[in-house]
């Protein structure tokens, strides 16, 4: 094992032996209304800044004090803050009971600790987003969306109209590990990517790590998203649901047993394909393009100590063009866990995880008939074990084992090819991390990550490459066995240091590695995209991001400033050849080139949390390259995601205890890409000619979004509903989805370009309902 | 599989919805001149022809100028022969003995003012026969009729093709390049469609025309350069880019191939 790991373990263990005399608070933190666990909610010793915690992932807390007569003080956004007095002389269990606040008009005073966050924690380029709050933010069709709703945050990017990825401090759309209730999302995409896979019915918390993250994730350089779902409410049973303009949800909970286990089904389908049966073509009558998915989970607590909880999600999209042409696609997600306290200092987590991601394709044209199905599969076992020493350390130990399957192409039908052999890898992390309060000033929280990624052998072939890039050597190894092993320690430091009560600076430091690569043809994400495992040739991606940070709090918590700068260097970044076929079933090594990328910039944030009038204002000013031997003459380019400015404005204003409405203003440079810069003749046909990799720069992006929300019927009554409308790009700005290049139709001696613009004006009308 | 074209074709049906083109004004930096070489020689008698022209900037017109005075040698390397074409004008130029045989490898030499530009090509050692033709509906719902050659792929991977068509004589733009890794020793017969849309500009198939199609056998190099000709051409790529060129120092191809063709007069 990694030496620094030991030193870590050793450096741990001499602060655990510092806890003496002191008893344990624990316990977990829930809802009151309907019983759902409360990820990140603060608890404290009043008036000792230092003396608090918050509950993990479970809810649960843990709080060692002196022995003594406290007021503990709980905190939790969109809560009521909630104080409890208690005399601590002896271990105590405590579960406590949240309010959910108040609608802000109220005028609810909170002089809550918790509400400081931003400058207490050491923890950087962290951004966390309310159900609540993306639940009011307008956007298209009214098909509310985690992920867009991301992308308003600094150094978060969005992939544009018509697009699901998302690009983190200058990361490739590969480079964010997208996790529902831990288990991998490998594409969180449904229609194309014109909205994601995550229904924010089913949705407790979403947090994304912007780089610095913690060590008990890895495997992506650039982000973690990590989406919790919910429990379902435990006292009891609820439906609500929603009626939308291309799709409804459904969403119905309850308990198992009351206040022991609960359950949680939550559905959508879409319905844009019923239009195209109004259409006056038949070609485009007889299409089907929709989706589903579904999310449920349940769990259930046995005894005091132990807690089982079971989870899934399974999507499908299915396209259609006639019976000439059908693509369906989906991921499917499952997650046993098992939470066990061992004592009010030490929680475990046992999970079991399944994820699958798999795209099918039929051909039925003319002699042609066939199928090409691909699937990605993983099997992940995951274990951690929480100690809470005292109330100055929380340590995390873990370790994370994942073995992936990918089959390239299983055919069928006319075509004569056989299958592409499975491939097999064997993905293995350990892990610890420590959350040190200092002092009252300094936080730091510290870790390592091993990570260890084998290459197994199998019916797959490895190549050996010359310097051309031509297969030299065919290799295959036999099925097991460890064709080769690549280990990675991963460092990870951030801490804080409160220069006031409402200021604080911060840095990080991160290294990241990532053994899944996605290759891609075509220039906007497709579902038969293809994951690529690290092998002989394809090396492990991995990065160093160093961040440096300043946040303040103005006028009593009502205002969050921060600015983060980072610069990122990453190692072994994958491009492609002029000409590469990447989807064709002939080796993709010799089509791939290797070179490194470094990104960098400055994320400004100020938000509002409370009155009226909440949202935010984030700017990013920022640069991404890469130098990849074999590309521009090895000179370093500027990447596809590259944006020099990106702003946007968030605001959501309660008009009423009824009426809420709510804007959004987003800006950002075009992303860079390859136009020609001349052209040629040739088979007779005018086609054009390149001279440089992402030489120019797509026109700037703005648009701006509307909506409102109106509460129906009466606060009191058990049915309750609202009415949205939204309308998406107001002022009907044309932004290039595409620009393409052509010959001119009336003047065929001359050339044009041509701009293709998605979504003006797109309105929407959505009624949601909960009883 | 190339599926790409397909999911574009749905991704823009999807949004023809809401979606809209426009016109609009790009600054685009001038490029240096290339040399753009088309060559073709076949199992068929002679003679061939080499075409060399220069590439412009993009707001130029589209009248590419011709290389007139360029010296252009193909040597047999099997015989040793060395066949010194003439020019015919407009950047064309012709052998004047020299006869295609497969499995002979060639040597293209052009000598252009400061610049040698050179290509080798080996014409393969099969000749796939058409062993029929006939016409096929649009499977989209409209009547547009294209032609289907049916020929039957040699067992064994490896063979290429590229195969053109004309409508009484005139070619319709674009030459199809094919593969047999996916139909290895199938019989192909797949409809040959095209643009058929008016600024394409390409004859549509109406009953009683004269209809040819030529398959042609090829060197693995020269399908590269049609497969990303193609590529190139759809502008879809994630990294777009020239078409894969075998003439060193210009883009372009130097097709050595075998050739086999047949002609019907279009019923339906």
């Amino acid at each position: 094992m990694n030496k620094s790991f030991l030193f870590l373990l050793l450096l741990c263990c001499t602060q655990l032996a510092l806890a003496q005399n002191k008893f344990t608070l624990s316990g977990y933190i829930k809802d009151s209304k309907n019983g759902e666990t409360l990820i990140g909610a603060t608890v404290k010793a009043e008036g000792q800044a230092a003396l608090g915690t918050q509950s993990n992932d479970y809810g649960f807390f843990s709080l060692t004090l002196p022995s003594g007569s406290y007021n503990i003080i709980v905190t939790s956004i969109g809560y009521d803050e909630k104080i409890i007095a208690l005399t601590l002389n002896s271990n105590q269990q405590l579960d406590i009971q949240m309010n959910q606040g108040g609608s802000e008009i109220e005028e609810v005073v909170i002089k809550a600790e918790g509400e400081d966050r931003n400058v207490t924690s050491a923890r950087m380029g962290v951004e966390q987003i309310s159900i609540k709050e993306i639940n009011k933010l307008p956007v298209l069709f009214g098909e509310r969306d985690v992920i867009k709703a991301l992308t308003l945050l600094p150094g978060v990017k969005s992939g544009g109209d018509g697009s699901s990825s998302f690009f983190v401090r200058g990361g490739a759309a590969d480079q964010n590990l997208i996790l529902l209730d831990e288990a991998i999302v490998y594409n969180p995409s449904h229609l194309l990517g014109f909205f994601s896979t995550f229904n924010s019915d089913a949705i407790k918390n979403v947090t994304l790590y912007k780089g610095n993250m913690p060590a008990q994730f890895g495997g992506r350089l650039s982000s973690v998203m990590d989406v919790k779902m919910n429990d379902g409410s435990n006292l009891d049973f609820h439906v609500n649901g929603g009626i939308g303009l291309i799709s409804s949800r459904l969403s119905v909970e309850g308990p198992i047993v009351k206040n022991k286990g609960s359950f949680l089904i939550s559905a959508r389908r879409t319905y844009a394909d019923a239009f195209l049966k109004f259409g006056s073509d038949s070609t485009i009558r007889n299409n089907t393009l929709y989706f589903y998915d579904i999310n449920a989970k349940a769990n259930y607590q046995f005894g005091k100590k132990d807690r089982v909880y079971l989870s899934g999600y399974f999507g499908k999209d299915k396209l259609g063009l006639n019976d000439l042409f059908g693509l369906n696609w989906g991921n499917s997600t499952g997650t046993l866990r098992w939470n066990h306290q061992f004592s009010p200092k030490v929680f475990s987590n046992t999970s079991l995880i399944y994820s699958d991601y798999n795209y099918d394709i039929s051909i039925k044209l003319a002699s042609l008939e066939g199928r090409i199905q691909s699937r990605i599969r993983d099997w992940n076992f995951k274990e951690e074990v929480s100690f809470y020493p005292n109330a100055q350390n929380e340590i995390k130990v873990g370790l994370s084992s994942i073995y992936h399957t990918i089959k390239p192409g299983i055919y069928s039908g006319t075509v004569t090819l056989s299958n592409e052999p499975d491939n097999h890898s064997w993905e293995n992390a350990v892990y610890i991390n420590n959350t040190w309060k200092a002092t009252p000033r300094l936080n730091v929280d510290y870790g390592i990550r091993v990570s260890a990624f084998s290459v197994l052998g199998g019916d797959n072939k490895f190549y050996t490459l010359d310097e051309n890039k031509s297969i030299t050597d065919t290799l295959i190894y036999a099925k097991g066995s460890i064709v080769k092993t690549y280990i990675q320690p991963e460092p990870r430091i951030a801490a804080s240091y409160r220069l006031t009560t409402s200021s604080s600076v911060k840095a990080a430091y991160s290294r990241n590695a990532q053994y899944l690569h996605l290759i891609s043809n075509s220039n906007t994400a497709n579902p038969t995209d293809k994951w690529i495992p690290t092998n002989n040739i394809i090396k492990p991606e991995i990065s160093d991001i160093v961040s440096l940070g300043y946040a303040r709090n103005f006028n009593d918590n009502k205002y969050e400033m921060s600015i983060e700068g980072y610069y990122k260097l990453m190692q072994n970044q994958i491009d492609y050849k002029d000409g590469a076929n990447v989807v064709s079933n002939e080796p993709v090594e010799p089509q791939l080139l290797f070179g490194k990328g470094r990104a960098y910039g400055v994320e400004v944030l100020l938000r509002k949390t409370k009155g009226r009038l909440t949202g935010w204002v984030g700017y990013t000013l920022s640069r991404t390259e890469k130098q990849i031997d074999g590309i521009n003459n090895n000179d370093w380019y500027v990447a596809r995601q590259d944006r020099t400015h990106d702003l946007s404005i968030v605001a959501i204003y309660e008009v009423s205890k009824r009426l809420t409405v709510s804007g959004t203003f987003v800006y950002n440079t075009g992303n860079a890409v390859s136009f020609p810069s001349g052209k040629y003749k040739v088979d007779d046909q005018v086609v054009f000619l390149y001279t440089e990799r992402n030489g120019y720069r797509m026109p700037a992006y703005h648009r701006m979004d509307l909506s409102a929300t109106w509460k129906l019927g009466n606060d009191k009554k058990r049915f309750q509903s609202e009415l949205a409308i939204g309308l998406y790009n107001v002022y009907g700005r044309e932004n290039a989805y595409a620009i393409t290049f052509r010959e001119n139709p009336e003047d065929p001696s001359r050339t044009q370009a041509l701009r293709t613009a998605l979504f003006r004006f797109v309105p929407s009308i959505t009624y949601n309902f909960k009883f | 599989m190339r599926s790409t074209s397909g999911f574009i074709a749905l991704l823009l049906l999807l949004s023809g919805m809401v979606s809209c083109q426009k016109v609009i004004d790009i600054n685009i930096n001038d490029s240096n001149t290339q040399y753009i070489v088309e060559g073709e020689i076949t199992d068929a008698p002679g003679p061939y022809q080499i075409k060399i022209s220069l590439s412009k900037n993009f707001d130029e017109d589209n009248n590419f100028p011709p290389v007139m005075d360029a010296l252009v040698y193909i040597t047999d390397e099997t015989t040793g022969y060395t066949d010194t074409l003439s020019p015919l004008g407009a950047g064309r130029y012709q052998t004047t003995n020299l006869q295609g045989v497969a499995e002979h490898r060639y040597k293209l030499s052009i000598a252009v003012e400061d610049k040698m530009l050179t290509s080798v090509a080996t014409i393969p050692a099969q000749t796939v026969m058409i062993d029929s033709l006939y016409l096929r509906k649009s499977d989209f719902g409209d009547e547009t009729y294209f032609i289907v050659p049916v020929y039957t792929d040699p067992p064994g991977k490896g063979n290429r093709y590229l195969i053109r068509q004309y409508i009484n004589g005139q070619v319709v733009k674009g030459s199809r390049a094919r593969s047999d890794e996916v139909t290895d020793g199938a019989v192909s017969e797949f409809p040959l469609w095209y643009n058929t849309s008016d600024e394409a500009d390409n004859p549509l198939i109406n009953n009683g025309d004269s209809v040819k199609v030529e398959l042609l056998s090829i060197p693995q190099e020269v399908y590269d350069f049609y497969r990303t000709l193609e590529t190139t051409i759809d502008q879809n790529a994630a990294a777009p880019a020239n078409p894969l060129s075998n003439v060193q120092g210009a883009i372009g191809v130097f097709n050595a191939a075998t050739i086999h063709s047949r002609t019907i007069k279009a019923t339906f």
